[in-house]
């Protein structure tokens, strides 16, 4: 297993009018859940900056884990949670469209690729 | 080649020697099935929803699988087993890595992709399995195909199998490779919106003493 830190990065466009229900949605609900599965939030970035009634927001949502093993360790526990699913599903109406991708720094590409 | 694979999940209450006969008699009616290659063997601990038992059958066609099928689904239903699970498929793509690679542990992934998923992203998914052996240096074969017949409680869809150099390979390397938890695993991670298999997968591995997965 690798030690090096990776990046969970979750990008939601929220409907306009959305994105502050959601952001504190995500820290009063999903954060705690997360933080018990070993993800450590590192950012929550929004765009446009301001809370506007008309626009939508692209808010980008970093996590970090301690290497591969607490990767899987985080996944793991997450697909054994049916709440979490119910979570995304609760917050559908407030999304218009989400991704969730994975990240490490440019430095340790070579070192994790190397396994 | 038509392909055929078993996972057999020993009775709880069977006893070592009942389990051992058992396991005996499956491998002779496997002997005797006709099958071009054959692999009957027992699982290694780390498997999820693995079963006890790997039985993968090889045949020239379609027709000769039919013709054993009786034969080899009767050896399989007996006290020392509680039940088994498995798919019947033409080989898909398949691939070897280097004509001196020799695998020593087979693999096999049983997977169901929800139904309704778009051609195109069910494509998408395979390609991305099939990037897995580029990067993982231990995948010295591999094979992926769809399956044509089920048996068991998941409807399967594909089967997704390799032949590693080795276990703690398979245990390390292809669990830590970026291409695994970067890349593939969206698929099954129900958190990302792309995730097509929901269904509890199988994943199971034995020793493997000849090479099984060969490409035309």
């Amino acid at each position: 297993m690798t030690d090096e830190t990776l990046y969970v990065i979750d990008r939601i466009v929220t409907k306009p009018g959305c994105g502050r229900q959601f952001v504190d949605a995500l820290l009063d609900q999903y954060l705690p859940s997360a933080q018990r599965r070993g993800m450590t939030l590192a950012d929550v970035l929004v765009s446009p900056p301001l809370w506007c009634d008309q626009d939508p927001n692209t808010l980008t949502v970093t996590w970090t884990v301690d290497g591969t093993a607490g990767w899987w360790s985080m996944t793991r526990q997450g697909r054994r949670d049916s709440t979490l699913r119910q979570w995304w599903d609760a917050m559908a109406p407030l999304i218009i469209e989400r991704s969730r991708s994975m990240a490490a720094a440019a430095k340790d590409i070579e070192g994790l690729s190397n396994v | 080649m038509y392909n055929v694979t078993r996972v057999v999940h020993a009775a709880n209450g069977a006893g070592a020697d009942e389990w051992t006969d058992a396991v005996k008699n499956i491998a002779a009616v496997a002997e005797s099935s006709n099958a071009l290659r054959r692999l009957v063997c027992t699982t290694l601990p780390g498997v999820i929803n693995g079963g006890d038992l790997i039985v993968h059958l090889q045949f020239e066609d379609e027709m000769a699988w039919q013709t054993a099928r009786d034969a080899v689904d009767d050896s399989l239903r007996c006290a020392a087993v509680d039940h088994f699970h498995g798919a019947e498929y033409s080989s898909g793509t398949t691939g070897r890595s280097g004509a001196d690679a020799a695998g020593q542990v087979y693999r096999a992934l049983f997977i169901r992709v929800s139904p309704g998923t778009p051609q195109d992203v069910l494509e998408e998914f395979e390609r991305d399995l099939l990037r897995m052996p580029t990067h993982i240096s231990s995948i010295c074969a591999w094979r992926l195909s769809r399956v044509d017949a089920a048996i068991g409680h998941t409807p399967w869809t594909h089967v997704w199998e390799q032949e590693f150099t080795d276990l703690g390979s398979l245990q390390t390397q292809y669990l830590d490779h970026p291409i695994h938890w970067a890349v593939v695993d969206r698929w099954f991670d129900p958190e990302c919106p792309e995730a097509v298999v929901h269904d509890r997968i199988c994943h199971t591995f034995g020793n493997l003493t000849e090479r099984l997965l060969t490409v035309k």
